[in-house]
């Protein structure tokens, strides 16, 4: 079941997203969106991004793909 | 003559909330002037200072008779750096030292953080996920779920 979580720290205002379940195709978009609307919102960049299926061995996708990003 | 110290603070990225965090301090319009250029600094005297800033509190408007200018310089990468003279940044201002005994530098990153991360909750939750799903990113039927630990909430979008 694809789990999308954003999560802020109240105390410095910073965020990060984990994406569970979806391939790495998928996520890009979802990643693109949050990502233009704390841009817009906050003049956030993202700081930090890292997907699973770049550590792919042989093309084979990862059992649970996930996608890290931090602002 | 009072030393000035720059601090590196990653997380101030907007004027607009950063002006909004020193309101919440008590510096509301009028006593914060805000500049396309930085303008020099202050000092106690009023004699003219090396450094300059972006966004600057005169000393008049600190709440410190004896306070030197304080100033906020946009950097080339878009974060903003406080510069706080010595004195400023360990006495009272508005109130600030009484509310936890926090120095001026914490107490704006804390107010920050706090205007910050609400706004970024409020818009994930009214702008991007309604997007996405009108967009087809994720399925209409997408659950949403705030959940709060500790000084961390967390929004949770599954399906």
């Amino acid at each position: 079941m694809p789990l999308i979580t954003f999560t802020v720290d109240m105390k410095t205002g910073q965020s990060q997203m984990h994406i569970e379940g979806i391939s790495g195709a998928g996520c890009e978009p979802i990643h693109a969106a949050i990502n233009a609307d704390l841009e817009k919102a906050l003049s956030l960049k993202p700081t930090t991004t890292t997907d699973t299926f770049e550590h792919d061995q042989g093309g084979a996708y990862a059992a649970q793909p996930t996608m890290k990003a931090g602002w | 003559m009072s030393k000035y110290d720059t601090y590196n603070c990653q997380n101030i990225t907007s004027q607009e909330i950063l002006l909004a965090a020193l309101a919440e301090l008590g510096w509301s319009q009028g006593k914060v002037e805000v500049h396309a250029e930085p303008q020099t600094l202050l000092d106690w005297h009023g004699k003219e200072r090396k450094e300059k800033a972006n966004i600057i509190i005169r000393k008049r408007n600190t709440g410190q008779g004896a306070s030197n200018d304080i100033g906020f310089i946009r950097n080339a990468d878009g974060t903003y750096s406080p510069i706080v003279s010595e004195y400023d940044s360990t006495v009272t201002h508005f109130g600030v030292r009484q509310r936890g005994a926090q120095t001026f530098v914490e107490s704006i990153q804390n107010a920050y953080g706090q205007i910050a991360g609400n706004k970024a909750l409020t818009t994930i939750l009214e702008d991007t996920i309604p997007r996405m799903k009108l967009e087809g990113l994720v399925p209409e039927y997408a659950t949403v779920e705030t959940v709060t630990s500790g000084s961390t909430v967390s929004i949770q979008l599954s399906y």
